[in-house]
């Protein structure tokens, strides 16, 4: 269970690796707010509905099962969406449309299909956990590297009441060096490739390392 | 609130019996190994995916 | 018309969902190997969204706002595409097989792409009326068209270029995406 969980970060990353959810982690990565925010939505979506899916595997005839694997999803991520909106209004607002589209975000129904539908609820769960925070994890990496670049410093603010900041980093005297087009979304696609490329090679080395052993 | 759960099952089950009729009606004659060679992602419900079975033997394995 | 025109234009060009929304990525890698494929699973992303975005449409004024349950608006959006594949694919089984072998492939994977959620419920934030709705709904998926048109004809001869090892496969792809949405970027102007 624990390989599971490990395998999700970096083996297996669900962003990375397999290449899933793809469009929000394009999108969403300007600000490390909208990262860690994003990324946390994604991970109690995909707990609960792997632990929910894995708890109705029996009972699901097997013509139907997309289906209601569908709705599932549909009526958590609507859940999700209004505790967001009351809650939190800044981060509703700047994640946009994308929290409605966690219902077709690749990882999700990727993980009910191919794990949630043939294990129990507790593998499913951590399974759920380590996926959610893999996909996290690649998010805030790339959001990192581009709000960096792009601003020249780092801002973190509290999430319910966002005129508290709960951390800032910067450096000033690189300020005049600020490169606005990693806010673009040319910005995006390329570090979404650099890193995706740094992966294969971790990847690379690890295999190499375990074919060693 | 009992409106919005009727019409909520209502939409479920049209949708649930288009699923299973268009899987229960038979794919034309020549297009029964239809598949085109997506590698995109790895949505291993997606039809298209060329790993599919692959990835659920590795996955049964594990568990 | 100037508007409506200005307003396809600004959707194919500017706003494109591909390379400036970030919409689509997964088939826009996957299935842009070669261009009859893309155009395939182009024209299958026309007809659904213009579907299923009327649909959408009118079951949202005409069923969810009178009958005040608006908070329901995703889950029978997602429904609703999801029922209308599902259709769209028995009846070209049932009466068109030349129409079958050459789009029936892409169709599944229509239910997952986050386009067509997209363009339904944009339709409805934006306050669209009923032909506004329908311009957006030829014109976001044509330009989802038209670049995965372009990707694939570059990814064509991108096969036989000499990238570094790592960059093999999908991150060479998504450097050229970068390029292709700076080269989308200087039409900005146009509208």
């Amino acid at each position: 269970m624990w390989n599971n969980f490990k395998n999700g970060f970096i083996k297996e990353n669900p962003v990375f690796g397999l290449y899933l959810g793809m469009c929000s982690t394009l999108a969403l990565s300007t600000s490390l707010n909208n990262a860690i925010g994003m990324g946390l939505c994604v991970t109690l979506v995909l707990i609960c509905s792997n632990v929910l899916i894995s708890l109705i595997r029996k009972i699901t005839p097997d013509e139907v099962r997309i289906p209601v694997y569908i709705v599932i999803i549909a009526t958590l991520v609507s859940i999700v969406e209004m505790f967001v909106h009351a809650f939190m209004p800044e981060l509703y607002t700047s994640l946009g449309v994308f929290l409605s589209l966690i219902v077709v975000n690749c990882i999700i129904l990727g993980r009910a299909e191919a794990f949630a539908s043939k294990n129990g609820p507790l593998a499913s769960a951590v399974d759920g956990l380590g996926m959610g925070l893999g996909y996290t994890f690649a998010l805030t990496m790339i959001s990192l590297v581009r709000e960096f670049l792009a601003n020249m410093s780092i801002t973190f603010y509290n999430p319910f009441n966002a005129e508290q900041i709960l951390f800032s980093f910067g450096i000033e005297a690189l300020e005049p060096f600020k490169i606005s087009l990693f806010s673009s979304s040319v910005g995006a696609f390329l570090t979404f490739a650099c890193f995706a490329a740094l992966f294969a090679v971790i990847r690379k080395h690890m295999n190499k390392k375990q074919e060693a052993k | 609130m009992i409106k919005a759960i009727i019409y909520f099952i209502i939409l479920a089950v049209i949708y649930g019996v288009l699923y299973y009729f268009n899987h229960k009606t038979p794919k034309p004659e020549g297009c029964e190994n239809l598949r085109s060679s997506c590698e995109g992602c790895n949505i291993t419900s997606c039809m298209a995916h060329p790993n599919n079975d692959r990835l659920f033997k590795e996955e049964n394995k594990n568990a | 018309m100037g508007e409506i025109l200005t307003m396809a234009l600004a959707a194919v060009l500017i706003n494109n969902v591909v390379l400036s929304k970030f919409l689509g990525v997964c088939p826009f890698l996957g299935v842009s190997k070669n261009s009859k494929s893309a155009v395939g699973m182009g024209l299958a992303v026309i007809f659904v969204i213009f579907g299923a975005s009327l649909i959408t449409y009118f079951l949202y004024y005409q069923v969810l706002v009178k009958m005040h349950i608006e908070y329901m608006q995703l889950i029978t959006f997602i429904l609703v595409i999801a029922a209308f594949v599902q259709f769209v694919e028995m009846f070209i089984k049932k009466y068109s097989a030349s129409l079958y072998k050459n789009l029936g492939i892409y169709l599944p994977l229509i239910t997952t792409n986050c386009v067509v959620l997209y363009v339904a419920q944009d339709n409805i934030t934006q306050g669209y009326n009923l032909i506004e709705t329908m311009t957006n709904a030829i014109a976001v998926p044509l330009g989802f068209m038209l670049v995965l048109y372009l990707f694939s004809c570059i990814r064509e001869r991108l096969d036989s270029a000499d990238t570094p090892e790592s960059f093999k496969g999908n991150p060479i792809a998504l450097v050229v995406a970068g390029l292709m949405a700076l080269a989308f970027s200087g039409l900005t102007g146009i509208v």
